[in-house]
């Protein structure tokens, strides 16, 4: 905010004034309240008691100086254009008036998520505004600043259960998903959104604490928010948990079943082997000619020898096949024994 | 046992609203009643909802209800209502030990709660506080009929709409009926028994002349021949209040009347009110003169320039009217100088706009007689401009107590009162909730749209009756403020921020609104979107504020963020993509603004053909200022749908005329036309 609004309230309402014209007001009519709605941009002014604005106020009206301690405030959704703006609310309270300071405390580096509404530069003096005209601000002007706080309060908790609400249907949706297909992106995507969320809200408490505010209900409500953050993150993460359990798993399965299919594959492979050793040797045996040609070239020329040659290879496969079998068999027992 | 039986504790603060009965207003004259739904008339309603318009008198017809029935009238303007409302006030005022037998006199129908003010009770409430109020209400009544009605709640119709819905919800038996305007008798009964009043004259002289004469005039300034098409105007009790005083400070109403129209252009039948109002103003001023003169007519002269109607204007309209100086002539005598303060004083103490009884109150808006005088009087207050005025009567605009009427926004725009030179723009505020509070199905539009200066909006009327001049007004900071309401309004402003119901628990949105704006501020706790399937549109950039929830189904409302992506609660109104290619929705919609524009302006059904027609002389003045879209006629012609003929142009689009001011997007025709058009810009 770069202009500071006045607003002067009075038995006939509350209205926005310019300032000298406020001032004068204020000063003149002994019944009258002031509510300076103002931006400062420096840190410093924080570690003062009372700000040099309002103790000039306080001159010009001619109101007493005495005040109590300032309340402290976060505005969630003041995040400006560039949505990483971060402010807090310092209401100061004197017997007629009340100055309401924003200050940039920092700038963060996760942004304000689109997700969530931001507040214009219009709103704090909306909410201001809104309080005056609620009650009958003359009877319940020493409320006022209590009742701001409790304002922004209800501004932080209701961006804080937008925020749960949001983040927990994100988390569900990519809960949901993954029943029907395995994907890793919503699940991923949600978890950055969990780990973001939470870094911001922490940097918010962080900064409330460090303006003295630890005790504001906001600070319950950034507290409440992160634990429930941290629930879903659980969540989250105890779901890619078992999910990549029952990915290792089914890629275990797969593998032993892969290695099954090998193992027989294998087996098979050096059945066949095997097999083929005695009809090789058999057939060997006939093509080294061992036998008297004069008696034996006839008969293996004629038809019956053919047949008896290959009625000799497999029968000699047969053998080999049932002495392969037997022996991986036998080592199959004993690499199971071995397992076991 | 009646309600009156039930004695209140008068110590509570909530016994100051709660009347056991009224006491009964004087010269009342009972409205007509519509009835919506006639097929359940054979059954009594546990609720009775009266819906009427603003102004028309629905706090005196609750007086009038609760004194002839003898029922309490609970006055909700001064309560915060909300969960637990109505059993707990039931407790304050009627005392713990009353509670069970009142509840049950409620629910037998033999206590009736009359409860006036339902509009203000929402709009201080919120939505949300309202329903639950009313969801209260319904448990202590139960759902079981009764012989008689056990409450019956008065306030306009949207409010009235509202409570209906939350009603069937919790299966409570209800029925609206709608106060109508006046019929010509009673127009003419109230303003005899209004004018017979208090005045000096026992018998008004040639009042019924008067009425034929102003009947006439005004029906055929609007073109209607017959009662029904111009009661909105004939038959609203303000409007014949105005009478009524007019005609109990004039000997002759009917001579006046004449001068009144022989004395100047009078553009439309409002222009005949304010002149009217204004001579009441001023018969003030010679009053005061003659009391303060005597036989001196120089001294009469000062007397009057005292006295005139910007004085009494500043008077009525000042926080504190002893305070105010009247503005006196150099040239007066010492001595007419020692008195002629008090005089004023006194002479304003008994002004025709003042309700007497309440010249306490510390809004000045409150003061009034009726709205017609208060909103005359801000018409004139915001055409003066006076430093820091502006602002104070905006604030005083805003009070919860304060029901806008539509006359504000037509007497604004009136001959006589139109502000000739850019006002504050704190005025666009009140004039656009005066226009929201103008009767259902108005045809009238209320255009905003940036002007050709910069820091300047321009301020139209249109009507496809009568012609309205614009306004201008200077915005400081490139925001323009709504207060309460935006209906019937198009908001073309793409560089300006729209912060709507900054400072406000409720904020209505619609029917028929458009917004085009850089971005929009939505500071009331709640938006409420009225109307029906696509009654509302909005485009910006972006979308802010402090709202915490949009009341309204998702057809009625049509959202589009230019960048990035909508937040909550806009996300769930967002227009979805539809795979356009050549245009984006934005371009189409902004093109669509511009041709609704220029169709406004051709609102007069050409006599020469099916289409639109505006004359040309008129037409090239209003191009040549800017106020009318230049690039999309330029383009109507090359697409030969605009063609001079005589001495018109003629718009013959072949669109249908409600997806043009709806800015329909999806009607096919409509959406052809201005994807041609964006290409064609290009």
């Amino acid at each position: 905010m770069s202009l500071s609004q006045y607003v002067v309230v009075s038995g006939s309402g509350s209205r926005i004034l310019d300032e000298v014209t406020a001032l004068n007001r204020v000063r003149e009519d002994r019944s009258a309240y002031l509510v300076v709605v103002t931006s400062v941009s420096s840190l410093n002014v924080i570690s003062t008691d009372r700000t040099p604005m309002l103790t000039q106020i306080l001159k010009v009206i001619g109101d007493d100086p005495t005040s109590p301690a300032p309340l402290t405030a976060a505005l969630s959704g003041l995040v400006g254009l560039s949505g990483t703006e971060r402010h807090i609310v310092r209401v100061s309270p004197t017997r007629r008036v009340v100055l309401i300071e924003t200050i940039e405390t920092s700038r963060d580096e996760i942004p304000w998520p689109e997700y969530l509404p931001r507040m214009s530069d219009e709103s704090l003096l909306s909410m201001a505004l809104r309080i005056c005209r609620s009650v009958n601000i003359s009877i319940a002007w020493k409320a006022f600043p209590s009742e701001l706080i409790s304002e922004l309060a209800a501004n932080t908790r209701h961006h804080a259960a937008q925020e749960r609400k949001i983040l927990t249907d994100r988390v569900r949706a990519a809960f949901g998903r993954h029943s029907e297909r395995v994907s890793d992106e919503d699940s991923r995507r949600a978890l950055i959104d969990l780990v973001e969320a939470r870094a911001r809200l922490q940097s918010q408490a962080a900064v409330l604490e460090a303006h003295g505010a630890t005790e504001s209900s906001e600070s319950q409500i950034l507290e409440n928010t992160i634990q429930s953050i941290d629930s879903l993150l659980a969540s989250i993460t105890s779901f890619r948990l078992l999910e990549l359990t029952t990915e290792t798993a089914r890629a275990n399965e797969i593998e032993a079943q892969r290695v099954r299919q090998d193992a027989a594959r294998s087996k098979s492979l050096n059945q066949l082997v095997t097999s083929l050793a005695f009809p090789a040797l058999w057939v060997g045996l006939l093509g080294t000619n061992v036998f008297p040609t004069a008696q034996w070239s006839a008969l293996f020329l004629s038809p019956a020898g053919a047949a008896v040659a290959i009625v000799g290879t497999a029968l000699f496969f047969g053998i080999g096949w049932l002495t392969g079998g037997a022996i991986y068999r036998a080592k199959e027992s004993s690499d199971h024994t071995s397992q076991l | 046992m009646s309600g009156a039986a039930f004695q209140t504790d008068a110590d509570s603060p909530a016994s100051r609203h709660i009347y056991p009965t009224a006491d009964r207003p004087d010269d009342f004259i009972p409205p007509d009643f519509a009835i919506e739904c006639a097929s359940e008339i054979s059954t009594t309603p546990q609720v009775i909802l009266i819906s009427a318009p603003a102004a028309v008198g629905k706090s005196w017809l609750a007086r009038d209800l609760s004194a002839s029935s003898g029922n309490p009238l609970w006055d909700l303007s001064h309560f915060s209502v909300g969960s637990g409302f109505f059993a707990g006030t039931v407790t304050e005022v009627y005392g713990a030990d009353q509670f069970a037998a009142f509840v049950s006199a409620l629910r037998s129908g033999d206590t009736c709660l009359i409860l006036d003010a339902a509009d203000e009770a929402l709009v201080r409430a919120g939505t949300g506080n309202y329903e639950a109020a009313i969801e209260n209400l319904a448990r202590l009544i139960g759902t079981d009929l009764a012989a008689h009605a056990s409450v019956v709640i008065l306030g306009r119709h949207d409010t009235i709409q509202d409570t209906e819905m939350i009603l069937d919800r919790l299966n409570v038996h209800s029925r609206v009926v709608e106060v109508d305007f006046f019929s010509e008798a009673k127009a003419r009964q109230f303003v005899r028994a209004k004018a017979r009043g208090q005045s000096k004259f026992a018998v008004v002289k040639e009042l019924d002349a008067f009425l034929d004469q102003f009947i006439f005039d005004v029906q055929a300034a609007l073109g209607a021949d017959v009662w029904s098409s111009s009661k909105t105007f004939l038959g609203y009790a303000p409007v014949l209040d105005a009478l009524a005083a007019f005609s109990k400070i004039e000997e002759n109403p009917l001579k006046k009347l004449n001068e009144i129209k022989k004395s100047g252009r009078k553009g439309h039948v409002w222009d005949l009110l304010v002149e009217i109002i204004g001579t009441i103003a001023s018969r003030e001023s010679d009053k005061f003169a003659n009391n303060f003169g005597g036989d001196d007519e120089k001294k009469r002269k000062f007397g009057r320039a005292a006295y005139d109607t910007t004085t009494q204007v500043r008077m009525l309209l000042a926080d504190n009217p002893s305070t105010v100086t009247p503005a006196i002539p150099n040239d007066g005598d010492d001595d007419w100088l020692n008195d002629i303060e008090d005089q004023v004083r006194q002479q304003y103490r008994m002004h025709p706009f003042l309700r007497s009884s309440d010249d306490d109150l510390e809004n000045p808006l409150l003061r009034f007689t009726n709205a017609a005088f208060r909103d005359y009087c801000l018409a004139q207050a915001f055409r003066a401009d006076q430093a820091d005025d502006a602002p104070r009567l905006a604030s005083h605009w805003q009070h919860s107590l304060v029901n806008p009427s539509p006359m504000f926004s037509r007497f604004i725009f009136s001959s006589n009162l139109r502000p000739s030179t850019p006002i504050h723009a704190d005025a666009l505020g009140v004039i656009a909730d005066s226009h929201a509070a103008t009767f259902r199905q108005t045809d009238m539009t209320l255009w905003v749209d940036s002007s050709t200066e910069p820091d300047l909006v321009e301020l139209m009327l249109f009507s496809p009756q009568e012609a309205y001049e614009s306004i201008e007004l200077r915005v400081v900071d490139s925001k323009v403020r709504f207060f309460r309401a935006l209906s019937h309004a198009t908001v073309f402003c793409p560089d300006f921020s729209v912060v709507a119901g900054s400072g406000a628990v409720d904020f209505v949105l619609g029917p028929r609104a458009i917004v085009y704006c850089d971005q929009f501020e939505a500071e009331s706790t709640e938006l409420r979107i009225l109307g029906q399937t696509n009654s509302v549109l909005m485009l910006a950039k972006r979308f802010l504020g402090s709202a915490r929830r949009v009341v309204g189904s998702s057809d009625s409302l049509k959202v589009q963020q230019l960048e990035g992506s909508a937040s909550y609660p806009w996300h769930q109104y967002v227009e979805k993509s539809d795979g356009l290619v050549t245009t984006s929705k934005g371009e189409l919609h902004l093109a669509g603004m511009q041709l609704r524009k220029l169709v406004l302006w051709f609102s007069r059904p050409s006599m020469t053909s099916g289409g639109l027609s505006y004359p040309r002389n008129a037409m090239d003045t209003i191009l040549n200022k800017g106020r009318a879209p230049r690039e999309i006629f330029d383009f109507c012609e090359a697409q030969g749908v605009l063609t001079r003929k005589g001495s018109s142009y003629v718009l013959d689009l072949g669109i249908s005329l409600p997806a043009i001011t709806q800015n329909d997007i999806s009607n096919p025709e409509l959406r052809d036309f201005l994807e041609t058009f964006v290409v064609w810009s290009k």
